[in-house]
């Protein structure tokens, strides 16, 4: 079976267009999460996330396709394209037909489909919308990234609430085990926009200061917006090109709490088999793990069940656990992927990842909570991620 | 291939009637379930869609589907009409391929795997006119889950204890056929034993007046006459859910269930057509040729979405394979983005027939059935399904 590396990455969130950017705010222990001005917020109680303040033109993109795009696609885009950069996939391009593209998100060109309700709502006419309309699907930003890098190979675009990108990567890594592509440009994207933004808050689910998972004081979680992609590749093919591999996607574990559609499950029976498979993939003893990069929404709920699933496995509390959501909110759709990438960025850099704005733990999630950015050696990290019909995925990522 | 992934049941809720036997039956008929909606339809009935106020009268319907027939849960007045889809397909699916001891007795190792284009579009009306009349402080907690993409296949891993992987996928026309590929991938991964594959849509008000903004539109949605012949306008909106129950052949034997097909081979791929275009004609069939390599095909289905585009692209891979009858399902039952599920599984039963429907005289010789999953975005997701019957020339191993 074909092992899975990954030789490029790319992020864009609040901190900056860059994985770099992302990674001086964790290393400065600094929330990116501030006042949000894409959209009016009327008297809401919730003012602030973590917005892209500037999406840069991305290379590789056509000026038509550009225009068509939503926020969501350009964040792609530009996420995409430094990943490309990274791989040195530009200059030497992969088989089209064995390339494939994974990109997830929970809500796609959701902020234009907004707009052109609006016309619809006031009887406007409807053309003005029409270029925006065509990406508004789920299934419309991995067809523009599979232009931009020119990939006619295997295609997906999950949609999977906030686990959507890393069950991405999950997927570009079977299709490359099973020799079905040996490249794949995996990962999600999500922008913000008033549903959502909405939808949580009448869930009575966010926070109206920077959100402080795992902190006993939290007032929920704070959403953001953003994109990571990886470039995977089989372990071969990259030797083959002679492209460095970042590190190898070790295993992946997939489930369904099957017991509730926004509360994870009482005795966090998803998210212990999607940890537990993830270590049973890669063949890793629970002892091997040398961080744990949390889901850790900063809702009540969610902190102890992954803290309890956490333990449950683990059957220690000596493992370093953070959850970086604190630096850009919740990418909803991008939240896996940012945080694999950031998590492998992590090992390579050779620290821990600090949970900004933990204060006061929680005495129901009894974890180590990296307070302060400190250099560590990590040879295997896993990335958590869970969404609402309780999908869970975890994601085992080790040094090559 | 020593143990190949089988379909062993299907469930149908689709505008030919609700069951494997009922849109069989109409197919065999040569009925059509595009109709005008009766003030008197069921379809009104408190209890069966909780919106009543479909987009238009003229479409492909669903028929014969009381959801409190099938689901038997007290969640079910939260769920919205296509979870009520997913769920009673899958259900039903679940019940023809006789797996329901299977699943609860591993249900770590059963998948769900859904694709829909749009998801809930009418609960995502509601909510945002909503959002836009009142504010962004009026979103209402109930609502707001279900119009997440995944938010019915998350209802049908409840209410069916499936605890494996569970996933929503959306590839526009060809959201169905990608569902069908994503569970061949994990099933041929070894990820799980079994997977419930659904492809569910509705349609609502606001898409509707998009397609019409554009002139695709059959006039009749519309309320007004048909449109003349050679008329570019021939999208007939149609709305349904249709469930397969895909496993090891192995698995299939342990409790006596005898396959209806194989599925042999599933890809969805790029085909290098422009990303906010229909898939080209040429491209689409060069790419479908390719992938079939030296395998025949003896009957063509296509779930038939995509307004007029599409038939020229069936026509297209139809003549790279050497024409092989062709079942439109687009006609009969309107378009469904999400309607492969349905193309494949009429495909399945024409392979466990011997025939395609209202076709009896093809007899033995049905041995290969291509589902054609083409889709804006550059993409084809073609799938291939074998006949597992003894006078069948497909190698069954």
């Amino acid at each position: 079976m074909n092992r899975v590396v990954i030789t490029g990455m790319g992020a864009i969130t609040a901190a900056g267009p860059t994985v770099g950017s992302l990674m001086d705010a964790l290393r400065e222990n600094r929330t990116c999460i501030g006042p949000l001005d894409l959209f009016p917020t009327g008297d809401t109680p919730v003012q602030i996330a973590g917005q892209v303040r500037e999406i840069p033109p991305p290379d590789l993109l056509e000026a038509k396709d550009l225009r068509r795009a939503s926020r969501s696609d350009r964040l792609a885009a530009v996420a995409a394209a430094e990943a490309m950069r990274e791989a040195g996939l530009g200059q030497n391009p992969p088989d089209p037909s064995r390339f494939g593209v994974a990109i997830g998100s929970s809500t796609g060109g959701m902020l234009e489909t907004e707009s052109y309700y609006t016309a619809f709502h006031a009887k406007q006419p409807l053309g003005a919308y029409r270029p925006t309309l065509l990406s508004a699907t789920v299934g419309a930003t991995a067809d523009l990234i599979a232009s931009m890098v020119r990939a006619q190979g295997r295609r997906l675009a999950p949609s999977t609430a906030c686990s959507s990108s890393a069950l991405a990567i999950a997927m570009g890594k079977i299709w490359i085990q099973s020799g079905a592509a040996d490249v794949v440009i995996a990962g999600g994207t999500d922008a913000l926009c008033r549903m959502t933004f909405s939808g949580f808050q009448s869930l009575r689910a966010m926070s109206p200061e920077p959100c402080r998972p795992f902190d006993v004081n939290r007032q929920g979680l704070s959403l953001g917006e953003g994109a990571g992609i990886v470039i995977l590749e089989s372990e071969r093919h990259a030797e083959k090109r002679g492209a460095q591999p970042l590190a190898r996607v070790a295993g992946a574990g997939m489930s369904c709490d099957a017991a509730h559609p926004t509360a994870p499950h009482a005795e966090s029976r998803g998210a212990i088999a999607a940890l537990s498979g993830a270590l049973s993939d890669g063949k890793i003893r629970p002892e091997d793990i040398d961080y744990i990069n949390a889901h850790g929404t900063g809702t009540p709920q969610n902190d102890a069940a992954e803290a309890r699933a956490i333990r449950g496995v683990l059957g220690t509390s000596d493992c370093p656990v953070s959850s970086t959501k604190g630096v850009c909110g919740h990418l909803l759709g991008a939240a896996g992927s940012v945080e694999a990438i950031l998590s492998v960025r992590a090992m390579i850099e050779g620290f821990l990842p600090p949970q900004v704005g933990l204060l006061d733990p929680d005495p129901e999630c009894p974890l180590s909570f990296v307070r302060e950015p400190r250099p560590a050696d990590l040879e295997t990290v896993v990335s958590n991620s869970y969404g609402f019909g309780g999908n869970n995925v975890s994601l085992a990522l080790s040094r090559t | 291939m020593n143990d190949p992934i089988v379909i062993t049941g299907a469930g149908l809720i689709t505008p030919l009637g609700t069951g494997v036997e009922s849109v069989w039956g109409a197919l065999d008929r040569g009925e059509s379930g595009v109709r005008q909606l009766a003030d008197d339809d069921p379809r009104f009935a408190r209890g069966v869609d909780p919106d009543k106020a479909p987009a238009c009268r003229f479409g492909g319907f669903v028929q014969g589907f009381l959801p409190r027939e099938i689901i038997q849960s007290s969640q079910l007045r939260r769920m919205d009409w296509i979870s009520r889809l997913l769920l009673g397909s899958a259900h039903l699916a679940i019940e023809h391929a006789e797996a329901t001891p299977a699943i609860a007795a591993a249900p770590e190792r059963t998948a769900i795997v859904a694709g829909s284009a749009f998801g809930a579009q009418r609960e995502t009306q509601e909510y945002i006119d909503r959002l836009l009349s009142r504010g962004l402080g009026a979103g209402q907690p109930f609502l707001f889950p279900n119009l997440v993409l995944n938010a019915a296949a998350g209802w049908a891993a409840i209410e069916l204890d499936i605890q494996g992987p569970n996933v929503s996928v959306s590839e526009h026309e060809a959201s169905g056929e990608t569902a069908l590929v994503t569970a061949f991938d994990l099933l041929m991964a070894g990820c799980v034993d079994r997977v419930i594959a659904c492809g569910i849509d509705e349609f609502s008000q606001v898409l509707l007046r998009a397609f019409e903004d554009r002139h695709l539109v059959d006039p009749r949605c519309m309320g007004k006459a048909a449109a003349a012949a050679g008329s570019q306008r021939t999208l007939i909106p149609g709305e349904g859910g249709a469930a397969l129950v895909l496993e090891r052949r192995s698995h299939a034997r342990a409790r006596n269930r005898e396959p209806l097909a194989r599925l042999t081979d599933a890809a969805s791929m790029g085909t290098g057509s422009r990303p906010h275009s229909f898939t080209h004609p040429s491209d689409a069939a060069h790419t479908v040729r390719q992938w079939l390599g030296d395998r025949g095909v003896d009957l063509l289905v296509s779930s038939g979405a995509c307004g007029a585009a599409r038939p020229v692209v069936d026509q297209a891979i139809g003549e790279s394979i050497g024409n092989p009858p062709r079942i439109d399902l687009g006609p009969l039952v309107g378009q469904s983005p999400s309607g492969g599920v349905l193309a494949a599984a009429i495909g399945a039963l024409a392979c466990a027939k011997g025939h395609a429907p209202g076709s009896p005289s093809q007899g033995a010789t049905l041995s290969r059935v291509l589902i054609s999953g083409v889709a804006r975005g550059g993409v084809v997701a073609p799938l291939l399904l074998e006949s597992l019957r003894p006078s069948s020339t497909d190698n069954q191993s």
